[in-house]
């Protein structure tokens, strides 16, 4: 049910008010309410955006320095870890095959390779091995000396092995090998 | 622009007297008859005498920059219903399909009357004229006195917006006034489906079975069933005899009697003030 539209007036926005009586007047009220209400709204959230923002810069700048310090500690590591850690890449580094092969050519029946230790960082290897007699100690220690790779063979230390009933002499040395080069 | 501080007010012209009710309150509005003047009998319905009235009463009661509503006596403005085309698809259409009403039931050329209508494109609409010339003069009073006219309608369209709620459905807005009476019919939904602006004599409405019989033989030309008349609240005074009308077929009801009952003289410009305030 409306109203009959039927008016001789201009339309003027106190005909309006006039119209509209109290309810206009509730409705006026309820649009201040709610254009105050949303202007409240609008300046708390700017309050809220504000402090986030802010909390966000904050957390942004801790989490900047947490990261300097990680990346600290992940760059530094302690100098020994380091230190082990090349040495282990050094031993793996090793042309293990290449002087195993190389042993294997030259080493005869009358000698044999007990212990094999390798120094990467110097490029020397200390050999523990066993011979029959002293002679084939010899020949086998001039062998290794004529190997375009191995150089500086130094025999450090030998005895007779009385345990066994062969006496055969066992000795220790040690060679450094080269790469194409220098050692 | 707005200032509640402006008196409100709300005139009744009739082509034989002014008046002028002041409205104060805004949740519980009340209102007073401060001025009223019936003009000779030579004068009356002439234009220029009713705006000169005006003038003098508005000036006498210091009425300046009032807010005003305007309420029109039926007899100054002409009302038809109009059917809307079926092939009605934009306002200009109706507004076009109105004047053309107009021009056919009255004869005459719409262009010196303003015509307003509340145009719906779904069903019969009830549509209204006043002669260009009474805006004119009342703009010209509006001016002079830098009112602020809030509204200017007929008093059964006022009568028919401020009481519907109070209607129901297939109700009749009976109101009498200066020898005619006005009958606005609404139907299922309560929207206005007939309007009759008839001559009536004073027998027709001497006592009840007259009126009914009045309004049966209406009834019977518009081949609508009469039920519930509700009279304007005035007619409490003009007919006495409604007071005591009987419960039955058709029942009368009063509307808001309490407006009128205070009032010992009441001229015909004050009725339609006080439907307006």
């Amino acid at each position: 049910m409306t109203r009959l539209h039927i008016d001789f007036s201009q339309p003027t926005l106190s005909q309006i008010v006039h119209r509209g009586g109290w309810r206009f007047a509730i409705a006026a009220t309820l649009l201040v309410l709610i254009l105050a209400g949303a202007y409240g709204a609008i300046v708390f959230l700017n309050i809220k955006i504000q402090s986030l923002e802010d909390r966000l810069a904050e957390l942004n700048q801790q989490a900047m320095r947490t990261e300097k310090t990680h990346r600290k500690e992940v760059s530094k590591p302690p100098v020994a870890n380091q230190q082990a850690m090349l040495a282990m890449m050094a031993q793996l580094n090793l042309p293990w095959a290449q002087l195993l092969k190389m042993f294997d050519s030259i080493t005869s029946k009358q000698v044999a390779l007990l212990e094999f230790m390798p120094d990467s960082s110097t490029r020397t290897i200390k050999i523990f091995a066993e011979a029959r007699n002293s002679a084939q100690m010899t020949r086998y220690l001039e062998t290794l000396k004529k190997q375009e790779n191995l150089v500086n063979v130094r025999l450090i230390h030998h005895e007779i092995y009385a345990a066994d009933k062969l006496n055969p002499i066992r000795f220790e040395f040690e060679v450094q090998w080269v790469t194409g080069g220098a050692p | 622009m707005l200032n509640i501080s402006s008196p409100q007010i709300c005139i009744g012209i009739t082509p034989s007297s002014i008046a002028i009710a002041r409205v104060t309150g805004i949740l519980r509005k009340s209102n007073q008859i401060v001025a009223e003047k019936m003009l000779p009998l030579d004068q009356r319905g002439v234009l220029k005498h009713l705006c000169d009235q005006l003038t003098a009463l508005l000036k006498e009661n210091g009425l300046r920059n009032a807010s005003a509503k305007l309420v029109i006596s039926d007899a100054l403005a002409r009302f038809w219903m109009v059917q809307p085309p079926l092939n009605a698809s934009t306002m200009s259409d109706l507004q076009a399909a109105t004047a053309a009403r107009f021009q056919t039931l009255y004869g005459e050329s719409p262009s010196q009357w303003t015509i307003q209508a509340d145009y719906q494109h779904d069903r019969p609409y009830l549509a209204s004229a006043i002669p260009s010339a009474w805006l004119e003069a009342i703009e010209a009073v509006k001016r002079d006195f830098h009112m602020k006219i809030n509204e200017i309608a007929p008093q059964s369209v006022v009568a028919y917006n401020r009481w519907h709620h109070l209607l129901q459905a297939g109700s009749w807005l009976v109101n009498h006034q200066e020898g005619k009476i006005a009958i606005a019919i609404t139907g299922e939904k309560k929207h206005i489906i007939g309007y009759r602006h008839i001559q009536c004599r004073s027998q027709d409405i001497a006592d009840e079975s007259s009126f009914t019989y009045f309004l049966r033989q209406q009834a019977l030309l518009m081949s609508i069933p009469l039920s519930n008349i509700i009279c304007f609240p005035n007619l409490t005074h003009e007919l006495s005899w409604l007071k005591f009308a009987r419960a039955g077929q058709p029942n009368y009801r009063v509307l808001q009697k309490k407006l009128f009952d205070n009032l010992k003289t009441v001229s015909s410009g004050v009725d339609l003030a006080l439907t307006g305030a």
